[in-house]
């Protein structure tokens, strides 16, 4: 996405607004008509560029659209990232059965986000939480869980 | 090594001659595939480690040692082949050396050390392996036997017997020959080869120009590396041959600036065949003249395009521009030139020497010959695979790089780089090629697969 030489007006301004677009959607802010108005854009950059670069550069967005709809319409409609991986969308929860209070997760948590005291199963306070998965990396129980 | 000068297709013949076959039949030869993966793994420390064990054992009269480019399999390096037995040792730790150098002195085969697949079952020998059945090496498979810094293995292999092929038969019966076997250009666009031949060397004026483009832009495809740096003499015999059709005079590749063992790699075997009278003036005694010169890219992707390629070569800033005027009209200089693809040269001496008609048996209607992919991402076997043009994209994923690891389930696969696009499970049984992969709205590009998982998130990846 950013290997544009500069050269084609729809390619370099167009290719950054594509990217801006999934940069709402994929942080939750994705609106009803988005996905048309990647598509229309994506067409415009294909035609309005001299060289393959430009030519291509919508293709794979063109494709994920084509096929994975349903994943685009998540994150739009139900603010839902069905993969787990746009942080923003995505709850970390600690599960209490799995959880034996070791305080691993407490000790690397950025922001403090997550309370609790030896040997009794911790929580975390999801007003805080960045969503970094830092938890989830250090849990030797698979007690934190993100979806 | 002493390199004859050679001013006849006799003198290449006798070089040849005494030189004998790629390995000698009464020695064992340790190949250590040493591409830059290669070397990333470890493989500098097994060519020591080998050279270590023969010395300790007084094998130096048994044993010949071999350093050549990248075989593909990149999971499993670092490696030795035992040759001409043809036995596999992955991923070499260097506390096995001996033993595995031991051992194939011995003619024997250290079972517990060959190739384990993900189902466990064992491999002794390579052409044996999962990974390899349904390739077809046309065009990768000499960078097994070539030491690329020496133009003796190449030759050994009959390396440059097509030149000679080519300049007996002339320039317009070798583009009418790339026309019939429907050689397409594998930097992307899949242009008829042939065509742009064709009109380059109808063009008006003079010098006129052969470029390679070894640009290799797209992160994750790295076919031309492991071409320039395995086997540089190919893409070098390609490049003559087409030079000779075209009527150019003068060559550059145009090399990415991260691939420093290539361009080590191709300087060499440059000034190698020119040692030879393989490139210089009066080639072979034939009368035809074509030289190269290497050009090291200004790095960004863009410069692979061809307009912006030769503004770059002629020290201009690296943009495209409108071709209203052909390159092949006006191109490097003002002057007619040809763009090929490193891969596209590699495939024209296999043509010239098997017939266009061998050539056009393989792949699809409209595309012929093997693809070089590589096939990363989620896969358990990551590597170099050269399969024929319509081979399906789940005996791609599943039978040559053993399915989704970790038990997750296949969700995507990428083709054509970062300007491609993702194909979902039920395109899996969609044979690749040229045409078929546009019609579902991806692309061939320069040949990277990404596989990805129900891990991965497609408007993260879109993004
Ligand atoms: C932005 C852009 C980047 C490109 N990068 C490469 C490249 O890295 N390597 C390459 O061979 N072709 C690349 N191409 C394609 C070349 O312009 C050209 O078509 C090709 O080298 C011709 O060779 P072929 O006919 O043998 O495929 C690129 C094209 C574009 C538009």
């Amino acid at each position: 996405m950013e290997e544009s030489c500069g050269k084609c007006t729809p390619c370099r301004e167009g290719v950054r607004h594509l990217y801006d677009i999934l940069t709402d959607i994929s942080g939750g802010r994705g609106r009803e008509g988005d996905v048309e108005l990647l598509e229309s854009m994506s067409r415009a950059i294909m035609d309005g560029s001299i060289c393959g670069l430009g030519q291509t550069a919508p293709v794979p967005l063109l494709s994920t659209i084509r096929y994975f709809r349903d994943e685009f319409d998540a994150h739009i409609r139900d603010k839902k990232c069905p993969a787990g991986v746009c942080k923003e969308l995505v709850t970390y929860w600690i599960v209490e059965e799995k959880c034996p209070g070791c305080s691993l997760c407490l000790r690397v948590c950025p922001t403090d986000s997550i309370i609790g005291s030896k040997k009794v199963a911790h929580k975390i306070l999801t007003e805080n939480c960045i969503h970094c998965g830092a938890c989830e990396d250090v849990c030797k129980f698979g007690a934190v869980v993100h979806g | 090594m002493t390199v004859k000068r050679l001013t006849s297709p006799e003198d290449l013949a006798a070089w040849r001659g005494r030189i004998g076959p790629p390995y000698k039949q009464d020695r064992v030869t340790f190949v250590v595939s040493n591409g830059t993966c290669g070397q990333a793994a470890g493989s500098m420390d097994v060519l020591y480690d080998v050279h270590e064990a023969i010395e300790k054992l007084g094998a130096v009269e048994l044993a010949d040692i071999r350093a050549t480019g990248c075989h593909g399999f990149c999971a499993i390096e670092p490696l030795i082949l035992v040759q001409p037995a043809g036995v596999l040792y992955p991923k070499v730790k260097s506390d096995d050396v001996r033993a595995i150098v031991e051992a194939s002195l011995r003619g024997e085969v250290l079972e517990k050390k060959v190739y384990k697949d993900t189902d466990g079952a064992r491999y002794a020998r390579e052409s044996e392996l999962p990974y390899y059945r349904k390739q077809n090496l046309m065009i990768s498979g000499p960078s097994r036997w070539v030491d690329p810094l020496d133009i003796e293995t190449y030759v050994a292999g009959g390396g440059y017997d097509s030149l000679v092929k080519a300049f007996a038969m002339g320039g317009q019966a070798v583009i009418d020959e790339a026309k019939a076997a429907g050689l397409r250009g594998r930097g992307g666009g899949g242009f008829l080869a042939a065509r742009k031949w064709q009109s380059v060397r109808d063009a008006h004026g003079e010098p006129k120009y052969l470029l390679c483009n070894a640009d290799e832009g797209d992160p994750g495809a790295y076919m031309d590396r492991a071409l320039l740096e395995g086997n540089p003499h190919l893409v070098i015999e390609g490049m003559i041959i087409a030079a000779h059709a075209i009527g150019a005079t003068q060559g550059y590749v145009y090399v990415r600036h991260e691939y420093p063992v290539a361009v080590k790699n191709l300087t060499a075997a440059i000034k190698q065949a020119r040692e030879a009278d393989l490139l210089g003036k009066n080639i072979l005694g034939s009368g035809h003249d074509f030289d190269i010169n290497v050009s090291r890219g200004g790095g960004a992707f863009v410069c692979g395009e061809s307009t912006a390629l030769m503004a770059s070569i002629e020290g201009k800033p690296g943009e495209p521009r409108p071709k209203y005027v052909h390159t092949a009209e006006s191109g490097l200089w003002g002057k007619p030139s040809n763009l090929n693809n490193v891969e596209t040269f590699a495939n024209v001496p296999w043509i010239v020497a098997n017939g266009a008609a061998s050539y056009a048996k393989i792949g699809t209607d409209t595309s012929k010959g093997t693809k070089i992919f590589s096939l990363v991402g989620k896969v358990n076997h990551t590597g170099l695979i050269e399969v024929p043009m319509g081979t399906t994209l789940r005996e791609i994923v599943e039978d040559i790089g053993g399915g989704v690891p970790d038990g997750r389930s296949f969700k995507a696969v990428q083709t054509g780089g970062p300007s491609g696009g993702c194909l979902p499970a039920d395109r899996l049984d969609m044979p690749v090629g040229f045409d078929k992969l546009w019609d579902a709205g991806t692309i061939m590009g320069s040949g990277g697969m990404i596989v990805m998982d129900d891990h991965n998130c497609m408007v993260d990846i879109a993004r």
